[in-house]
């Protein structure tokens, strides 16, 4: 978790206005529909994984804790 | 203080998405004159009659098109409230008063004001500010701190002084309308009685509707079609074209297709048919848009880190738009015949 948590803490600083927690509504710290993309192909290029279209709806980018959620699930979808 | 008197829970009651202060697959254009219609005391959904509510092949190919249809729609409503009701409007024009004296005069009469915001004027926010326009309605005046109130909770105040410039440079980058208007309700007749001919009016706007909805599948097959070979492009304009897709597929959301959900309310209304199915399914439809956008700006990152996976992002995002926008169209098309069936 926390491992994932800080490799994510760090995609997000290119992003985010302000220093994010776990909760953080992400979209409220400088993150739009525009960069969120950023983060995400990050994320992909980080772990490996593909997020599939109905992923990009990016509500669960809403916060750190629901990236981490998301990304849990598609390594262990990778497994 | 001076405000025009309306009932927040009335005047929202069916026409603002669950999600928030706006009508669902509506741009500010577009919407903001329900809020005055609504708080006018107009509290069905006759004036919708005979505006576009579907996508021709002219907005996929320039998406400032929808603007124009925009503005069309706004008209054909502005025509069918004096048509319908008697009531008017009393547009801005600024060789015969200001427009603080404008929006006063409209609120003594208890009417919201159309108004054109921009960010870059509001002297209120702090940091960076750029051109953002927003059409919302004017609901008050608050004369202690020289404050027009809107209908949004906290947001959306604008110093008098702010107005003025805002006004200035709408009027003059919005030149083909004046988005600046109250509604005249002194030849009204009641609110409350629907006209003989609104069914007849109806059910030939719902043929209409069957055409425009046709020719939207129409403009997304050939859309389709004449997709071009992106992977050839020198990369600079693979990206700013996938860019330019995003921009569409985001206008879309916010496009004309809101009428769509407005017309069925008053098929429900008048009919008596049960629409609720229908105008649920097609705004989950439309709301795939917003996947499609973000599949064509992940298309745009991916030009320069990883070709491969850029060209099977585009052959997807292609595949979803025929998904979306022809095979789950043509479905919702059969429904809508067969529910117009039930009407007659």
């Amino acid at each position: 978790m926390s491992q994932i948590y800080d490799v994510i803490i760090k995609i997000l600083k290119g992003y985010c206005t302000s220093e994010v927690g776990l909760d953080t509504d992400l979209f409220k710290c400088g993150l739009d529909s525009f960069n969120a993309m950023n983060v995400l192909v990050e994320i992909e290029k980080n772990y490996n994984i593909r997020f599939e279209e109905d992923d990009l709806d990016l509500t669960w980018m809403s916060t750190v804790e629901s990236i981490i959620m998301k990304v849990k699930c598609k390594l262990e979808e990778n497994q | 203080m001076i405000k025009a008197q309306y009932d927040c829970d009335v005047l929202l009651k069916n026409l603002i998405s669950q999600y928030g202060y706006y009508v669902d697959l509506l741009s500010c254009n577009e919407y903001t004159i329900w809020y005055l219609i609504r708080q006018a005391g107009v509290d069905n959904f006759i004036p919708v009659i005979g505006t576009r509510a579907f996508i021709n092949q002219e907005m996929l190919i320039d998406s400032d098109i929808f603007i124009l249809h925009e503005d069309k729609n706004i008209d054909c409503i502005i025509k069918n409230l004096n048509e319908y009701y008697h009531i008017g409007i009393h547009s801005y024009d600024d060789k015969k008063e200001d427009i603080h004296s404008f929006i006063c005069k409209a609120l003594e009469k208890n009417q919201f004001v159309y108004t054109y915001y921009d960010h870059f004027y509001d002297s209120l926010v702090d940091g960076e500010r750029k051109h953002d326009y927003h059409g919302h309605p004017i609901t008050g005046y608050d004369s202690k701190h020289g404050l027009y109130e809107s209908i949004y909770p906290d947001i959306f105040l604008v110093r008098v002084d702010d107005m003025q410039m805002m006004m200035k440079h709408c009027t003059k980058i919005f030149n083909a309308r004046p988005y600046y208007f109250y509604l005249d309700m002194s030849n009204a007749i009641d609110v409350k009685v629907i006209k003989n001919h609104v069914r007849q009016d109806l059910l030939e706007d719902c043929n209409n509707i069957e055409s425009e909805w046709k020719e939207e599948i129409t403009a997304f097959e050939k859309y389709i079609q004449l997709f071009p070979s992106i992977y050839d492009f020198e990369e600079e304009n693979q990206v700013k074209y996938v860019l330019e897709q995003r921009i569409l597929f985001n206008t879309i959301l916010e496009g004309v297709n809101g009428n769509f959900l407005l017309k069925l309310q008053l098929i429900q209304e008048i009919f008596g048919i049960n629409t609720e199915e229908l105008r649920m399914k097609f705004l989950q439809n439309r709301r795939k848009s917003v996947i499609i956008a973000n599949m064509f700006r992940k298309a745009s990152i991916l030009v320069t880190k990883d070709k491969k996976y850029f060209q099977q992002c585009v052959i997807q995002t292609i595949n979803k738009i025929s998904d979306v926008f022809i095979r789950e169209n043509e479905n919702l098309l059969m429904k809508y015949v067969a529910l117009m069936k039930g009407m007659v």
